[in-house]
């Protein structure tokens, strides 16, 4: 097992040097710079530039060499100096712009990985149990629906609904005067009712998946001899259930997890405009949108390494929980 | 509306003259959020000297009380709190004359070469530092000759030779401008160009000197102590600090309101900024209050325009700029009071339906073409403006053409109508008198028989693939194949950049504005980068009426009496009317403001151009809410 933590230890520094290389690649393809994007922002508000300007702006980004000269550049601040490079948008460094976010879109996003295990766990292992009962067709549909709905558009809806009944926009998860007078726990009712609208807007979208697989695993798991034979042996249902049909039907989504790291990073992209939430992936839009490519670059290079890791840490809960692979892996 | 412009010409000149019999007031009060802070002292040392106090009495006025603050939403934007709040030397009255802001007053010398401007004395920066000319004078030649703030010497510094002008102090209050060769414009450039013509020489003396003197990291150590920012290197130090200097905290200005100093509210960047009121602003109102009369501008990020919409309804956002289309939205659910202030702008018709195409491209056929002023009339009238405009604006605007709008310089009604009286089979027939032939399938094609297709591209998201869907009606029936294509943003600046459109619909600088005497650049080739109709035209390249376009523009700025000025403006806009270089095919839409019922002061009246710096008429400082609904 160590050896096998080892080996894939080693595969993740050039993993992660292939990514970064096709990353840069990538953001540097369509055409025009942080330059352009920037001039043309400002030139909609009144604002002229020369073209000496234009030119003495990209010379002083260094946005005027060939792309691998950029990226070698990048890539030696972070090996060096630990320095991801600067952000033209925010005009600081993309550590900092991603430190600023990070703590919120951790929480918002774990809160919402756990809301989504804790409702569709129980939910899969009920449907399974009570196979095209009423209540496993009321769930499925529940569930069906949460996958099929765009999040935004159930966002929108959402934020809709809750204007027309209370004369009020929720947008965001801090109102005004907790913006403006820091958080106090006079605001602690309104701050939940606003974690409401995403947890259950994003928290749904994954549900379905999770549902659907714990249930078709555990029905199968239940027609296997190893079922019958604990079941004729008198194990309590309970026992037949928890201890051995739900550990093998986790197997498929314990490895669905390697993704969630990835989740938990960057958050919700397009419900969190509509939302308004101020976490890690509207900032990596609005980056790729404005070529500011040191922060977009290091957001999705911290989110591939972040599945790698996943991938990794799956595989070793994998093993952890199914003693076939550890024992295969021994052998 | 269209007659809006001379209408408020006229109402201008009578407010005018009534404001000039007012008396100025002589005693000054302050707000209570200043006396209880109780660390400014007397509000009369703060002000300038009584006689020098610039009082704000237009007669659309109400006098204010103090309190409360403005909500708004903010974007990432460096203008975003900047055009609110901005105090110029000069500025812009509504009939478009300039007066003196910052500035007490000026004379020019007789040979126009010599500008002398006084200042107010006892003027004083935020920070309760004196203003004088000192700082005027250090700005020109350590900033802007030094290009310290990436800008260097505006255009309304240089002679007509392009020769800086000299920028010298004559005592505290007085400091003169001179140039090489007559400056006609000076005032209204520098009202356009610049607005601003100082910085604070007292907090930034020692940052400019070391990044004069190459002293890299002492600049930088500099920057961060007074605005707390780290900047990656001196040149986004000095372009952030003393251009986009309102978005900083810890830099003093002359504004009404100045960035908030507190931790968590002092980020433009961030998720909720403040701008707070400046206690040493030099204006009060006709009784003597000292302005502004709220305690703050609070924003509040958004990451899209529909959400401000949002808040605007319920009540969350006290004023935004809406789009024809948000209307009947706000009309309908606004849990709110919210006033629509309509001010018509300068552009050619609605620039959502105007029609470019690239005049320099360098396809040698299409170039042909697009300067056949035969196909562009045949692109006008095929299509039915009535069935379009209802379609188009749901029956809230007019068939129209690129034209200025009625009172604006230049306008007539023949020009306003040329070209829109629909007729497919004369548009046809002048497609053939430029050659081209109806091919078998239905469209026309080049003599030689290759394929004629007209190429459009727009901007993603800006609603012109829907403008487009109701034009290719037209343009099919009348043979005229299309495509049509949406970038992004960033990609249409590129491709404009670099000359590469054919043909756009919507363009990001529409022609037209409110003046081709203060801002050509959307009129005359050369004179910008962004414009897609002349695209990479010099006065090399131009030839005919096109470069009398341009020969008309340089005798412009080198002409001196006003009527002179005015006969060539209006030779410049005669050809554009005979050429039609642009069309468009419904009228100019205004620009809505949708106002908050508990906002007062904000002016009906206006009119909206970059040139006026959008809102500059606002004049927030102006604005006040009643006490009851603070």
């Amino acid at each position: 097992m160590l050896k096998y933590i080892k080996k894939r230890l080693l595969l993740f520094i050039p993993t992660i040097i292939i990514i970064s290389i096709v990353i840069f690649f990538i953001i540097q393809l369509p055409p025009g710079d942080y330059v352009s994007s920037y001039v043309a922002a400002l030139a909609a508000e009144g604002e002229t530039f020369t073209p000496e300007e234009i030119a003495a702006m990209r010379a002083d980004y260094g946005l005027d060499d060939p792309w691998y000269i950029q990226y070698f550049n990048w890539v030696k601040g972070i090996v060096t100096e630990g320095d991801f490079g600067y952000s033209f948008e925010y005009g600081r460094s993309v550590w900092s712009v991603i430190m600023d976010r990070l703590y919120l879109t951790l929480a918002v996003s774990f809160v919402i990985l756990i809301f989504q295990y804790a409702v569709s766990l129980p939910i899969g292992i009920y449907c399974a149990n009570h196979q095209y009962s009423a209540g496993d067709y009321i769930w499925s549909f529940i569930g069906f629906l949460g996958t099929a709905t765009p999040n935004f558009l159930l966002a929108i809806l959402m934020m809709y609904w809750i204007y027309m009944a209370t004369g009020e926009v929720y947008l965001g998860l801090f109102s005004h005067d907790m913006l403006q007078n820091g958080l106090r726990m006079e605001y602690l009712p309104e701050f939940l009712f606003r974690c409401l609208i995403p947890l259950i807007v994003i928290g749904t979208s994954g549900t379905c998946g999770i549902i659907r697989t714990v249930r078709a695993q555990m029905l199968d798991e239940q027609v296997r001899q190893y079922t019958l034979t604990a079941r004729a042996k008198g194990c309590s249902e309970k026992t037949i259930i928890y201890k051995y049909c739900l550990r093998s039907a986790l197997n498929p989504v314990v490895s669905g997890m390697s993704g969630s790291l990835r989740t938990i990073f960057s958050g919700s992209t397009v419900s969190a405009i509509v939302m308004n939430l101020q976490i890690q992936g509207p900032v990596l839009l609005q980056a790729l949108k404005t070529q500011d490519m040191y922060l977009a670059g290091t957001i999705v290079m911290i989110q591939a390494i972040l599945v790698v890791v996943g991938t990794l840490l799956s595989d070793i809960a994998l093993a952890w929980l199914d003693p076939r692979i550890r024992f295969s892996e021994r052998g | 509306m269209k007659k809006m412009l001379s209408v408020l010409l006229a109402a201008m000149l009578i407010v005018t003259a009534f404001g000039a019999l007012a008396e100025a007031p002589t005693s000054f009060t302050e707000a209570p959020y200043i006396t209880n802070l109780g660390t400014y002292g007397d509000v009369t040392e703060r002000l300038p000297v009584a006689s020098d106090v610039m009082v704000e009495d237009a007669d659309y006025l109400e006098i204010g009380v103090y309190g409360g603050e403005l909500k708004t939403s903010a974007s990432t934007s460096n203008w975003t709190a900047g055009k609110i709040i901005e105090e110029g030397l000069f500025r812009f009255k509504i009939d478009g004359t300039v007066e003196p802001n910052v500035a007490k007053s000026y004379e020019v010398s007789d040979d126009y070469t010599t500008y002398t401007i006084h200042l107010r004395e006892g003027m004083k920066w935020s920070d309760g530092q004196p203003f004088t000319a000192e700082d005027c004078v250090w700005f020109y030649n350590a900033i802007c000759l030094n290009k310290v703030d990436s800008k260097g010497v505006r255009a309304c510094h240089k002679d007509a030779n392009g020769n800086p002008a000299v920028v010298e102090k004559v005592d505290d209050y007085t400091f003169t401008v001179t140039f090489g060769t007559p400056k006609y414009d000076f005032v209204e450039a520098v009202a356009v160009d610049l607005k601003w013509h100082w910085a604070p020489k007292h907090i930034f003396e020692k940052m400019v000197n070391h990044i004069l003197a190459g002293e890299d990291a002492e600049a930088l150590a500099e920057a961060k102590a007074i605005c707390g920012v780290e900047f990656a290197d001196v040149g986004a130090a000095g372009k952030e600090m003393l251009y986009y200097f309102w978005n900083y905290p810890g830099i003093p200005t002359l504004n009404p309101f100045v960035m908030s100093t507190e931790a968590g509210k002092n980020d433009i960047k961030g998720d909720y900024y403040e701008f707070v009121r400046n206690p040493y602003y030099f204006k009060v109102d006709a009784q003597g209050q000292q302005l502004p009369y709220v305690d703050k501008i609070t924003y509040t990020a958004i990451q899209n325009v529909d959400q401000s919409l949002m808040l605007l309804l319920d009540g969350s956002v006290d004023w935004q700029t809406v789009a024809m289309g948000s209307l009947s939205t706000i009309m309908s659910d606004a849990n709110v009071p919210i006033t629509i202030n309509e001010w018509p702008g300068g552009e050619w018709g609605s620039v959502t339906t105007q029609m470019h195409w690239n005049l320099s491209i360098a396809d040698e056929k299409l170039n042909a073409l697009f300067n056949n002023i035969a196909f562009r009339e045949a692109m006008s009238i095929c299509v039915d403006r009535t069935e379009f405009a209802a379609l188009f604006s749901d029956g809230w605007l007019e068939g129209g053409q690129a034209a200025p709008s009625e009172g604006a310089l230049g306008y007539s009604e023949e020009w306003a109508k040329k070209w829109t009286e629909y007729d497919v089979a004369k548009a046809k027939e002048l497609l053939e008198s430029c050659g081209l032939v109806m091919g078998a399938d239905g469209y026309y094609d080049f003599a030689d028989g290759t394929d004629f297709t007209l190429n459009i591209v727009s901007v993603a998201d800006s609603g012109a693939a829907d403008t487009y869907a109701l034009l290719k009606v037209y343009y099919d029936a009348a043979g005229i194949k299309t495509t049509f294509r949406d970038y992004d943003r960033s990609n249409i600046d590129v491709m404009t950049q670099s000359n590469e459109i054919e043909c756009i619909l919507y363009p990001v600088t529409g022609i037209g504005d409110i003046s081709i005497i203060l801002k050509p650049n959307s009129m005359v080739p050369g004179t910008a980068t962004n414009v897609v109709w002349y695209g990479n035209m010099t006065k090399e390249t131009a030839t005919g009426d096109l470069l009398e376009l341009i020969n008309l523009k340089e005798k412009l700025d080198v002409t001196g009496d006003p009527a002179e000025r005015t006969a060539i403006a209006e030779q410049m806009l005669a050809l554009h009317e005979k050429n039609m270089w642009t069309i468009a095919y419904v009228e100019a839409a205004p620009a809505y403001h949708a106002v908050n019922g508990r906002v007062h002061n904000f002016p009906a009246q206006g009119v909206w151009s970059d040139i006026y710096r959008d809102l500059g008429f606002a004049h927030s400082q102006c604005w006040f809410i009643p006490v009851d609904q603070q």
